[in-house]
């Protein structure tokens, strides 16, 4: 029943972004590190999948991203699991609504999701010390979450402009 | 869309994010044990084969940056070794030097060849020791193969000495084995003659050329060098008598030259 709803499409879309994931966290996680503020790739790409691809594929890449992040630091496992399922849940709930139309919007769910993140995250590493983990929130998760949404804004741009070109290629008529 | 299929499509939805956050909370309230089981599996099935390309390329890189390092202390110890073999030979030579400083009867003052041929037109070096050192014109002067030629101009800190190969030179000598006297100068290039030697006169090929110490400036005894030619001319009354001197007139460094007096040069 699961199992025959998901097509071959969707496993080798699926399979290829982990890749992504995991060729991210190998070897650009610490290069693309601007002034020791990070791009946080693996968030940004639950949104976006929550986002184009509706629920199910949001908590699914959500789950297996975050478990992809947490076997990096074992004694947390299953945190970043959590997490990233619900974001990739509340995402996608947002797929096809209109409010998100323009890129900013979405440039702003991708921020608050990473603020979301963090502070579940280091409230619950801190052990609910909440006075560290708005430090860290201030100090750190801001200034990353600008980042990654610049970075997201942008290929959710060329991510338009390339379908935009497909549709017109394919007989669809400019918009006025 | 009719109310009752949207409620069952918000179930479906709820039942694919209960059994996935049903696996996460196992998965944060497995046991330690259980925890690091389950990264290490993924990791090496996911991570493990970038971490070691990535560590290669590390390796890679640390390879490089020693072969360079490497490179560079290879010159410093090639440059080293040439000048410690350099060191090693004169080394040699000093010890010679002295073994032979300890076998002469004159006072010597030692110096090195600091320029050769300063001017073109002799045959000539200029050596490290002058006025300063005691050394005065007309002294004679030798290297440990023999005798090499006399000063002829002296400076405070240097002097010129006018080796036996310069046109210029003559050295009253004889040969050591049949006391047969003669006169050595500069034959061609860097070779000597002994001239002045007659026609019917007992000199062999081999015999050993010393200064005679007549002429008044050379000392007697100073080795010179050997007869390599003799041979009897049709139109001279002397004979013509090749010698190769005992210094190698290209290759003088350490030279030394004898205080002689005039009372030494009289016996």
């Amino acid at each position: 029943m699961f199992w025959n709803n998901i097509s071959y499409l969707k496993i080798i879309r699926g399979a290829l972004i982990l890749f992504v994931v995991v060729i991210f966290l190998s070897f650009f996680s610490e290069p693309l590190r601007v002034a020791n503020v990070k791009l946080d790739l693996p968030l940004f790409l639950v949104v976006y999948v929550g986002l184009t691809r509706g629920t199910k594929e949001g908590i699914g890449i959500g789950f297996l991203i975050g478990l992809l992040v947490d076997v990096l630091n074992p004694s947390f496992l299953g945190l970043n699991t959590l997490i990233k399922t619900i974001l990739g849940y509340l995402a996608g709930n947002f797929k096809d609504n209109l409010f998100l139309e323009p890129i900013h919007f979405k440039g702003l769910v991708i921020f608050l999701a990473l603020i979301f993140n963090d502070l579940i995250y280091y409230l619950i590493r801190s052990g609910f010390d909440l006075p560290a983990t708005l430090g860290i929130i201030f100090f750190t998760s801001i200034l990353s979450g600008i980042y990654t949404s610049g970075v997201g804004m942008l290929v959710f741009f060329i991510n338009q402009r390339f379908k935009l070109r497909i549709a017109f290629e394919n007989g669809a008529s400019k918009p006025e | 869309m009719s109310w009752f299929s949207l409620q069952s499509l918000r179930l479906k939805k709820f039942r694919y994010l209960g059994i996935f956050l049903f696996f996460s909370f196992l998965l944060l309230i497995l046991p330690q044990r259980g925890k690091l089981f389950i990264s290490e599996t993924i990791l090496q099935y996911t991570y493990s084969p970038f971490f070691k390309f990535s560590q290669k390329i590390k390796q890679l890189s640390n390879v490089y940056e020693e072969n360079k390092k490497l490179q560079k202390e290879n010159v410093r110890l090639i440059l080293e070794n040439l000048r410690l073999e350099e060191e090693g030979l004169e080394n040699e030579r000093l010890r010679a030097l002295l073994d032979f400083k300890s076998q002469i009867d004159y006072n010597v003052i030692p110096g090195e060849v600091v320029a050769l041929e300063p001017n073109r037109r002799s045959n000539s070096v200029l050596i490290s020791v002058g006025k300063d050192d005691g050394v005065k014109k007309h002294l004679p002067v030798i290297n440990m193969h023999g005798l090499v030629g006399k000063v002829v101009e002296v400076y405070p800190k240097n002097s010129l000495v006018e080796l036996l190969s310069d046109p210029n030179c003559r050295v009253a000598a004889l040969i050591k084995r049949s006391r047969v006297h003669g006169i050595v100068k500069q034959q061609k290039g860097t070779n000597l003659s002994l001239d002045n030697v007659p026609s019917g006169a007992d000199v062999r090929q081999g015999d050993e050329i010393i200064s005679s110490g007549l002429g008044g400036v050379f000392p007697q005894a100073l080795r010179i060098g050997t007869v390599v030619k003799t041979e009897d001319s049709k139109t001279s009354i002397f004979k013509h008598i090749q010698v190769q001197p005992y210094a190698d007139f290209n290759c003088l460094e350490e030279l030394f030259v004898i205080e002689v007096t005039k009372s030494e040069l009289n016996q």
